[in-house]
């Protein structure tokens, strides 16, 4: 494992995200219950992609993250654009985070919850702004939270499930240096 | 810090994926702003990407959408005594009301041989199934396998067997997005029945959408039936939308018909184009002949002759 990721490894990683990407969309639009849930649902595509991008950021390339959103926004029929420039904006950032080294679990959550929570945030005000007609502010901040709070198992899911880890530092440089 | 080879090449991609990132950014908010100049134009390219991807889904949300119900239904049989006992409360209940349907029906029937009415013709409409939800908790909306290519057009209205879903919003050529009266940006026009109040079905991203601008709310009562008025020829009238229910807070609410727990197939109404009047007079008096045009160059000895004629018979 210690062996850098082969470039093999990155395009199955990168068709992974996609397909897990598509798979959760679908699923989000399974017809069913058209009754509105009381309890809103976090957004479980934001936190598997913010899941992966703290383990494999090479995984996800900004076209794909861009396709992937936009795509969201459009069949959700959420104002299109908007959510994916904001995800792109956080990811870059995130994307920095990754590289550098690992912090604990605990930090990897607080960026992770601060991200959802500053997408909702930042969402919100820029519908405001444009004078979109917005739903309730209430809603929206449950579901950011609620988001926020069940990172962990986001976290969980892609860490055990998908086995998506972070590269181990190897002392590459280190051992190059007589 | 050697700058070894691959370091070097890392050093030179970062700037660039930035540059890539910063791009791809500015076009996502561009794409939303010109969605809120230019809405109309960019709903038609969301509903033809919709369009092209959905279709495809359709074999993979089939299975899926077969489990869900199997779900469901599993869940159903977990209450399956209570359920048991309900349907017998609401078969007796349905005893009544089919004793007095029947004798509605009779009567009915006496008055209307007594009148010699005609009915209007039916509505037509088109079924269509339902293909996915709207996947977003804050928008609540359906996609039906029926589009621009079986001839539905926006705002046409959609029901199912019972009451009133939604309205057509976005049509691409096979599918098209029902916008149901839950969404927070659905607005109707309807009559409360006994007492003719009007008033406007509001959604607001709740289960029951609440009812706003009622014309007269003494009158109103839980349990009156709300009916869409056709004001502003959105919809036909007539069409059932639900009871009136008092919700938190003493703000009346509407109780929708339609079993949003289930939608699977809506019958979408063809709205016939309403009537126009556009010619005012046609109705009032009798048609009078128009003046004779008069000629370009008037004569001034014809003047004279006309005004000599005008004078004679008083003279």
């Amino acid at each position: 494992m210690s062996a850098p990721p082969s470039p093999g490894r990155t395009l199955a990683g990168r068709a992974g995200y996609l397909a897990l990407a598509a798979a959760i969309t679908v699923l989000a639009m399974l017809p069913g219950e058209a009754v509105p849930r009381r309890w809103p649902v976090p957004d479980v595509l934001l936190l598997v992609t913010l899941a992966w991008l703290a383990r494999r950021p090479a995984h996800l390339p900004v076209l794909s993250l861009a396709a992937v959103f936009l795509a969201a926004d459009f069949v959700t029929g959420q104002p299109p654009g908007l959510r994916a420039a904001l995800v792109l904006v956080a990811a870059e950032h995130l994307r920095g985070r990754a590289a550098a080294p690992p912090a604990g679990p605990l930090a990897e959550w607080a960026r992770a919850g601060a991200a959802v929570l500053l997408i909702a945030f930042a969402e919100r005000a820029l519908l405001g702004l444009t004078l979109t007609p917005a739903p309730d502010m209430g809603p929206v901040l449950l579901r950011a939270i609620s988001g926020a709070l069940l990172y962990p198992l986001a976290a969980l899911f892609v860490a055990y499930v998908l086995g998506v880890r972070r590269p181990q530092r190897r002392p590459a440089p280190r051992e190059a240096r007589p | 810090m050697a700058a070894t080879g691959p370091s070097a090449t890392q050093e030179y991609r970062r700037p660039l994926r930035r540059v890539f990132a910063l791009a791809a950014i500015v076009l996502c908010l561009a794409l939303f702003l010109l969605w809120r100049i230019d809405s109309p134009r960019v709903e038609r390219i969301r509903a033809d990407v919709v369009d092209a991807i959905v279709p495809r889904l359709d074999w993979a949300l089939a299975p899926l959408d077969g489990a869900a119900g199997m779900a469901q239904d599993f869940r159903s049989y977990a209450r399956i005594h209570e359920q048991n006992r309900e349907l017998r409360r609401e078969l007796q209940q349905m005893q009544a009301w089919k004793e007095a349907a029947l004798q509605l029906e009779q009567q009915n029937a006496r008055l209307l041989e007594l009148n010699n009415v005609r009915l209007d013709p039916r509505h037509t409409w088109i079924t269509g199934r339902v293909m996915a939800d709207s996947g977003s908790p804050f928008r609540q909306s359906v996609l039906l396998n029926v589009g621009a290519r079986d001839g539905v057009t926006d705002g046409w209205a959609a029901m199912d067997g019972l009451g009133l879903v939604g309205r057509i919003s976005g049509t691409g050529r096979r599918t098209a997005r029902v916008i149901l009266l839950t969404d927070g940006a659905s607005r109707l026009p309807v009559t409360i029945q006994p007492s003719g109040a009007s008033a406007i079905v509001q959604g607001d991203n709740g289960a029951a959408p609440a009812l706003d601008f009622v014309e007269d709310p003494e009158a109103v009562r839980p349990g009156d039936r709300i009916v869409s008025s056709g004001d502003g020829g959105v919809f036909p009238p007539g069409l059932l939308v639900g009871q009136v229910a008092r919700g938190t807070g003493g703000r009346l609410r509407a109780r929708l018909a339609a079993d949003y727990g289930r939608l699977e197939f809506l019958r979408v109404i063809r709205a016939r184009p309403p009537e126009r009047v556009d010619d005012p007079g046609g109705l009032i008096g009798p048609v009078r002949p128009l003046p004779a045009p008069v000629a370009a160059v008037p004569d001034p000895s014809a003047i004279e002759e006309a005004v000599a004629a005008a004078q004679e018979p008083e003279g």
